[in-house]
């Protein structure tokens, strides 16, 4: 059994694998050893003797649940981290949980939900490892009472161009091996901050819900989203809103009421960096 | 749906309407499905005063009047928010 600790959650792993051994030493390998109770118990197993030397494949557990189809054991690091997520968001309902990267700065988290291929996981690494904290990837934990966005000590999960792009700009950062060929196509996953600095983060509200989309062609282009809009965008991208019924319509309704809503189109990660430091954080309260 | 155009239409014990501050529209939450559906203002909304109380009752003709609906639109509108079962009408 291997330790993972994510922050607010506590997973069980039993694995085999010495890639994922291997990746969770690198990603989650700074954590201190807690006396706490598991969360989660996960399990990366092969599903059959046959598929153990032929062609092999692996398969996610938590507890009997195995919510994704066998996939090759070379994509287990990546499925270990897809299955952490699907745990995550599957039995969360304490919070409201968007489909969304939150970035924080100067105590102010700016949301990021976003379709795949939007740049969505380039534009966060980018800004985790310059001067901002990355509190998530994939998932905003939104308290439903004060507003506040709680942090998750997660890698961001980058796919094919953007792996070397990342590299080349942060050719310190840490990187678990690259796994080919998935269903996103190549991904890795970036350490995109310590256990140390995780534990100096605390919850923070929300001043700006942007929605990125990458486009090669287009300088930053800016547009302001309407209340409505934005409503609809992020209760679509919430995992457990109809799960969690009129208390995720409240929590959406008073998020938009407190945060200033665009859609961005860009090609510069550092001039989406300008538009957020400059023309967002230091005008909101 | 065949309908009058003085028919008058209540939101379903179970929903919660709330008026977006921008004044871009409504948002309606159905507490039988879960589901939140939108009625989307088509007004200029820099030349609102935006609505300042969540209404209790929809005809289609404050939907032209309130929301910049064309006649079709808004009879459309109800009929779908009926068929969804967040609107009823009230006898």
């Amino acid at each position: 059994m291997i330790d993972v600790n994510i922050g607010q959650y506590h997973f069980s792993v039993e694995s085999k694998i010495e890639a994922v051994n291997n990746a969770i030493d690198i990603i989650y390998g700074d954590v201190p050893a807690q006396d706490l109770p598991y969360d989660f118990k996960v399990r990366l197993v092969f599903e059959s003797l046959v598929r153990r030397f032929i062609k092999p494949q692996i398969s996610f557990y938590s507890d009997q649940h195995s919510p994704f189809k066998p996939l090759p054991v070379s994509q287990a690091p990546a499925l270990l981290e897809w299955g952490m997520n699907w745990c995550v968001a599957a039995h969360e309902y304490s919070k409201l949980i968007i489909h969304s990267a939150v970035l924080v700065k100067d105590g102010k988290a700016i949301l990021f939900p976003a379709l795949p291929g939007s740049g969505k996981s380039t534009l966060t690494a980018y800004l985790g490892l310059s001067s901002w904290s990355t509190y998530s990837d994939e998932m905003a934990m939104i308290d439903p009472v004060t507003l506040e966005v709680s942090p998750l000590y997660r890698p961001v999960c980058l796919k094919n161009d953007s792996i070397s792009l990342v590299k080349k700009w942060h050719p310190n950062a840490i990187f678990a091996p690259v796994c080919k060929d998935t269903q996103k196509g190549d991904v890795a996953h970036v350490k995109v901050m310590d256990w140390q600095n995780y534990t100096q983060l605390s919850p923070v509200p929300i001043v700006a819900v942007v929605f990125p989309k990458y486009d090669a062609q287009s300088d930053l282009t800016i547009f302001q989203l309407s209340d409505l809009e934005a409503f609809n965008v992020l209760s679509k991208n919430a995992f457990n809103y109809n799960v969690l019924g009129r208390n995720g319509f409240d929590t959406v309704d008073n998020i938009i009421r407190r945060t200033k809503n665009f859609e961005i189109r860009f090609n510069d990660v550092r001039e989406v960096d300008a538009f957020l430091t400059e023309d967002i954080l230091s005008a909101s309260l | 749906m065949k309908d009058s155009p003085t028919s008058r239409y209540a939101f379903n014990p179970n929903s919660e309407v709330r008026l977006l501050s921008d004044g871009s529209g409504l948002a309606i939450y159905d507490g039988y499905s879960c589901d939140t559906h939108f009625i989307h203002s088509k007004k200029d909304q820099s030349a609102l005063p935006a609505l300042s109380t969540v209404p209790q009752e929809i005809t289609p003709t404050f939907l032209v009047e309130e929301f910049g609906m064309s006649k079709l639109a808004a009879q459309h509108t109800i009929d779908l928010l009926i068929k969804q079962k967040v609107l009823g009408e009230i006898s």
